[in-house]
């Protein structure tokens, strides 16, 4: 018994190292330098969502295993395992339940993705583009970068108008660091992980926000001047229409923090990064643990029978 | 993080720039007036070699003007077409294309307090277009 006890500790290191990483990220992707905090992120996302889910398959299927012996393989021993593992049915039902609720969650937003970047990809493929710059002629500010096989950074005239030659040179540099370091792999594994574990969501969106700062830090180094990146992001933010103050105010923090970030570099701390890594690591070796666990017991049920 | 040399800047990005600068000024440059909007320290030939090649791959028109060329860029008048793809594509921006298949905005809308707390910040700070006085680029490595 005092075994199974240490299984339940070692199977909730998952379940609490995602809200306590979630509460930490925000503030974790400011103090590390914007690449890592953009891996070292997707990463303990990834890992504890797959791991979360992997904990509630494991108890789902202990759980059922009286009732639903079909499930299991045919040498299990049911005593064997009701008596090492005793996993209540209501526990195991639950989180079975609660494992197709999140796979599910997980499958759509991934279909939803895949639907999406192929009508973006087929609409931004008619742009007329030279390179893999595509002017849009529009008074309306906007810059963004689509990847894929035929990558293209949009840019409307109205916003290059409201930049100076060099400013548009950081835009371009910011832009073009998106699609060469592949930004958009993290914030999709990022996402995935958000959808299959919903307590992930703040941990997707400190990874967007390392995602931009890094672009920030590889324009600054490619036009040698990080306060004129700082001008570019101030003139392009203060050019674009005011949003009511009534409305969610995430992104213009944001703004500010990358603008700020760039005038008055902050101290970088590598600490939270470590603690991050430590913690993905923990996850992984509770996942092992309770698969190794698990499968000694079946062994010893497996014995029993014979 | 990788070493930080002056200008790795990969090729096409200067391309990127000029047709930017085409794009921006949405009249026919000469050369030399192409080097001025860039500002920084291009060579004047390096500009007009970047011209010369752009224009051999079909993105810009010249005319003669005095002992040069003046570019502009090929279909800087919109056609009704390009118009109709950028209106879809901000349909799709503003149905909430997530950051998975769009990168999303440079920047985003601020509220006005926001601006406010801004234009402060960048009141504090030289002007980063200014021949850098005291800016160059702090060492953001993970030392």
């Amino acid at each position: 018994m005092i075994a199974f006890g240490l299984l339940l500790v070692v199977a909730a290191i998952p379940l609490v190292a995602g809200p306590t990483g979630a509460r930490v990220a925000a503030r974790a992707a400011r103090s590390l330098p914007p690449a890592t905090a953009t891996v070292v992120l997707t990463g303990f996302a990834l890992s504890v969502s797959l791991v979360t889910g992997a904990v509630l398959c494991l108890a789902c299927l202990l759980g059922v295993v009286e009732q639903f012996p079909a499930t299991h393989p045919a040498d299990w021993s049911t005593a064997t395992l009701r008596e090492q593992l005793p996993v209540p049915i209501g526990v195991g039902l639950a989180a079975g339940g609660l494992a197709i609720a999140l796979l599910g969650r997980a499958g759509l937003h991934l279909v939803r993705v895949v639907a999406r970047a192929r009508r973006t990809a087929a609409v931004v493929a008619t742009l007329p583009a030279v390179g893999d710059l595509a002017v849009i002629d529009d008074t309306a500010l906007h810059a963004y970068s689509v990847p894929g096989r035929h990558s293209r950074i949009v840019v409307s005239t109205g916003l290059l108008r409201s930049l100076t030659g060099p400013q548009r040179g950081a835009l371009l540099a910011h832009e073009e660091a998106h699609l060469r370091h592949h930004h958009h792999r993290y914030a999709q594994l990022a996402r995935l992980a958000a959808a299959a574990n919903p307590l992930l969501s703040p941990v997707a969106r400190a990874v967007d926000g390392a995602i931009e700062r890094w672009a920030d830090t590889v324009a600054a180094r490619e036009v040698g001047d990080a306060a004129t990146v700082a001008r570019a992001l101030s003139t392009a933010a203060l050019a674009l229409p005011r949003m009511p103050p009534e409305s969610l105010g995430a992104a213009h923090h944001d703004v500010i923090d990358r603008v700020r970030d760039l005038l008055e570099p902050p101290r970088r701390q590598a600490r939270t990064g470590v603690l991050f890594v430590l913690a993905a690591t923990l996850c992984w070796a509770s996942a092992t643990a309770l698969v190794l666990y698990v499968f000694r017991v079946v062994e010893l049920s497996e014995s029993v029978v014979t | 993080m990788m070493a930080g040399r002056p200008h790795p800047r990969p090729s096409g990005s200067l391309e990127n720039e000029i047709v930017a600068c085409l794009a921006a000024a949405g009249e026919p440059l000469t050369p030399a007036q192409v080097q001025a909007e860039l500002g920084g320290d291009l060579a004047y030939t390096t500009v007009l070699t970047t011209l010369t090649r752009l224009y051999s791959k079909q993105a810009l028109h010249r005319a003669p003007r005095g002992r040069t060329y003046a570019y502009q860029l090929v279909g800087s008048k919109t056609e009704a077409q390009a118009g109709l793809t950028a209106r879809q594509m901000q349909k799709l921006l503003e149905a909430g294309v997530d950051r998975a298949s769009v990168l999303s905005r440079f920047v985003d809308n601020l509220d006005e307090d926001s601006a406010r707390i801004l234009r402060d910040l960048l009141a504090h700070h030289p002007d980063g277009d200014q021949p850098p006085s005291s800016g160059r680029i702090p060492d953001r490595g993970s030392k």
